[in-house]
């Protein structure tokens, strides 16, 4: 009896682990994987545009827009590790994931700007709003490419 | 102005039990993901909270009687324990997430470090509960909690499409981005937000420190029927803002800094100060009612001495655990955890937890020797059970749903 | 144990079970002291272990260490159990009342020395709340 046990959960692992690395991820299970932190990274430049927006129309005090611009960077960490620890299966997977390690990349550049210049240093608004909004811009253009794999 | 402060028992529980931490973060997310599609839940809450909170307020308006010893004598030692155990530990779970939300709103004041608020937001909690008189703590955050009212402005100032939020509201739909495991989670999250144990300890408590008797019934009732619909509607009203302003930009909200951001967009800075001050004042209330509440709780399950009403050294136990409540809190804090994390166990916890601390309370009020000739009607146990259903199927369907959605996920 | 049979009697009928288990005491000032987590029974004859065939009295009210057989199941050492005399109580109703102080009674013993050892000693500790 232990040893079917023990198989069993040989068997449960073994199961495990080949999900984990993707062994048969096909290309719209990757899509979707990268697409859900995208999305992530996608809300936390809205929010970040926002919060900009705001303190910039004096409709907002520098102490909110910092904080809210804080919990977005933390929030674009959170999204950059799920892409960084990604792990694709094949050449497009590949790709996508190298795609999608920049634009948020570049996310978490323009949002830490917008943060330096929410708290006096440097740039001003229209280049801060211009960069949030190109990031933006490229977060949902690989967002609508995945999906046109995935079909959602 | 006797009779405005005369609710304040209600509005301070209602403002905590409602507007806490937990379901100010509970009711955005819901509003950035689905929606209105959810306020039925709350409305659900409000009658279920309502009804109930009335009961134990009636109950220790005629006998005197608190709901955890009511618990503790109708369940026995085991069945009471276990609830006591549970009761507790939510309570210190929200306890913890509170001073933590008191820690995030005074950054959104100050742009100072949480970690660094988090030693005075416990020190100023432990003077009030160890110095203040009931009756000026229940009044004063009370009042100064009223100030989140600025959401339901901020929802009329951003002109939202009227007809939209209604649809959304009066005919629900899962939006198709979300599963229905997902809706129905949040569902039970907000069901268990809105009914959490700790309102009625601290609702019933309450109304023996300020000695109710049979002559306030009526009092009670008012506090009943003016704190939670007033509570029940600023929650829509939270979750009302994030559908106008994030839902449509795809916007997920995951902190307490972008709660505010509406209401920024439609009132500026001073709408922005106005709510900060009640998100404070809410946390704060809502702080010292867990605390209260596991002091309450323990107090009353062992037999202990307890109460603001006396001196400290004449309920030391009490005091003790209370202290020690708050330490704990602060050390759990002091490592960094995520106080929002920590709101969304301990809302689905307390959702497990509800049956076994409201039907006590119904047996009770049927008790005529307890409640004499003010006993439950019968058009309120045929609801009181109707209500018991609910709370069990949502007891039992919430860790199943948790693991299911990876809590919402 | 087998029930006496059910008979209508004039006077108050007491289940220890219902009315008195895990009820909350007061004493004579009103104040909370403890609850009631079990009862010491004496037969008439003067068993410490009445099996249900004598008549038998409650003696004391119990509290404290107790609570844990109640929960767990077992019986406690007689030396660690906290006994209220029956003779001290007054009246029975949703509440068992004493008719003496609770600080002279040994089941409030913890209330005391954790007034004394750290409570009391606390700035504004015995002071009324302002």
């Amino acid at each position: 009896m232990r040893v079917v046990r023990a198989l069993l959960g040989l068997a449960a692992v073994a199961a495990a682990a080949g999900c984990a690395v993707g062994l048969d991820a096909t290309p719209v299970d990757e899509a979707r994987a990268l697409t859900s932190p995208l999305e992530q990274a996608s809300s936390a430049v809205g929010t970040a545009t926002l919060a900009a927006e705001l303190l910039g129309d004096g409709r907002s005090t520098a102490a909110v827009t910092d904080t809210a611009l804080l919990d977005q960077v933390h929030v674009l960490q959170e999204a950059a590790d799920a892409v960084a620890t990604f792990v694709p299966a094949d050449r497009t997977g590949a790709a996508w994931q190298a795609d999608a390690l920049t634009t948020v990349r570049d996310a978490q550049v323009a949002v830490a700007a917008a943060r330096g210049w929410a708290n006096g240093a440097g740039s001003d608004e229209g280049t801060v709003v211009a960069a949030l909004d190109a990031s933006a811009t490229a977060l949902d253009d690989l967002t609508a490419t995945l999906d046109e794999v995935t079909g959602e | 102005m006797k009779r405005v402060l005369g609710v304040a028992l209600g509005i301070l529980t209602a403002i905590g039990g409602f507007l806490d931490i937990g379901d100010m973060v509970t009711n955005a997310v819901v509003g950035s993901r689905f929606g209105l599609s959810l306020a039925w839940v709350v409305v659900v809450g409000v009658i279920g909270i309502c009804l109930f909170a009335s009961m134990s307020g009636r109950v220790a308006a005629v006998s005197g009687r608190a709901t955890f010893e009511i618990i503790r004598e109708r369940l026995g030692p085991r069945a009471a324990g276990a609830n006591l155990t549970a009761s507790f530990l939510i309570n210190l779970l929200t306890l913890t997430a509170e001073v933590g939300g008191i820690a995030l709103a005074l950054q959104l004041a100050s742009s100072v470090e949480p970690r660094l608020w988090i030693p005075v937001a416990a020190l100023a909690l432990w003077l009030v509960v160890w110095r203040a008189k009931f009756s000026i703590m229940e009044n004063v955050t009370g009042l100064v909690g009223l100030t989140l009212v600025v959401f339901a402005v901020a929802v009329f100032l951003l002109g939202p499409d009227w007809n939209e939020l209604a649809d959304q509201a009066l005919s629900p739909t899962v939006p198709a981005a979300e599963g229905h495991a997902v809706y129905w989670y949040y569902a039970i999250a907000l069901f268990g937000a809105a009914m959490t144990p700790y309102e009625v300890f601290f609702f019933s408590s309450g109304a023996v420190e300020e000695r109710w008797t049979v002559k306030d019934l009526a009092q009670s009732r008012m506090n009943v029927l003016v704190g939670f619909p007033l509570g029940g509607i600023l929650s829509v009203a939270i979750a009302a803002c994030a559908a106008i302003v994030f839902l449509p930009a795809g916007i997920e909200v995951s902190s307490l800094s972008q709660i505010v951001l509406p209401v920024a967009l439609a009132g500026g800075k001073l709408a922005l100060a106005v709510v900060i001050v009640g998100i404070v004042a809410a946390t704060f209330g809502a702080a010292l009612e867990t605390s209260l509440s596991s002091g309450y709780t323990l107090a009353q399950f062992m037999g202990w001495s307890w109460g603001k009403f006396r001196r400290p050294a004449q309920a030391a136990r009490f005091h003790l655990t209370m202290i020690v409540c708050i330490l704990v809190a602060g050390a759990v804090l002091m490592t960094s955890v995520d106080p929002i994390k920590i709101t969304e166990f301990s809302v689905v916890f307390s959702a497990i937890a509800l049956p076994l601390t409201y039907l006590p309370i119904l047996i009770v009020a049927n008790d005529p020797e307890y409640m004499g000739e003010h006993v439950n009607g019968r058009a309120t146990n045929a609801l009181a059970l109707v209500y018991l259903v609910i709370i069990v199927t949502a007891s039992v369907a919430a860790i199943p749903l948790m693991i299911a959605t990876g809590a919402g996920s | 144990m087998t029930l006496p049979p059910d008979e209508r009697l004039p006077g108050l009928v007491l289940d220890a079970r219902l009315h008195l288990l895990d009820r909350q005491v007061l004493d004579v000032d009103g104040v909370p002291v403890c609850t009631v987590d079990d009862l010491e029974v004496h037969g008439m004859d003067g068993s410490d272990r009445p099996d249900g065939t004598q008549t038998a009295v409650v003696t004391s009210l119990l509290s404290g260490a107790v609570l844990a057989t109640r929960v767990f199941g077992g019986r406690p050492p007689s030396s660690s159990w906290h006994r209220i005399r029956w003779s001290h109580v007054a009246d029975v109703g949703t509440t068992v009342a004493l008719g003496v102080r609770g600080d002279t009674l040994d089941v409030t013993w913890t209330e005391r020395w954790v007034r004394d050892r750290v409570i009391g000693r606390l700035p504004g500790g015995r002071h009324d709340p302002g």
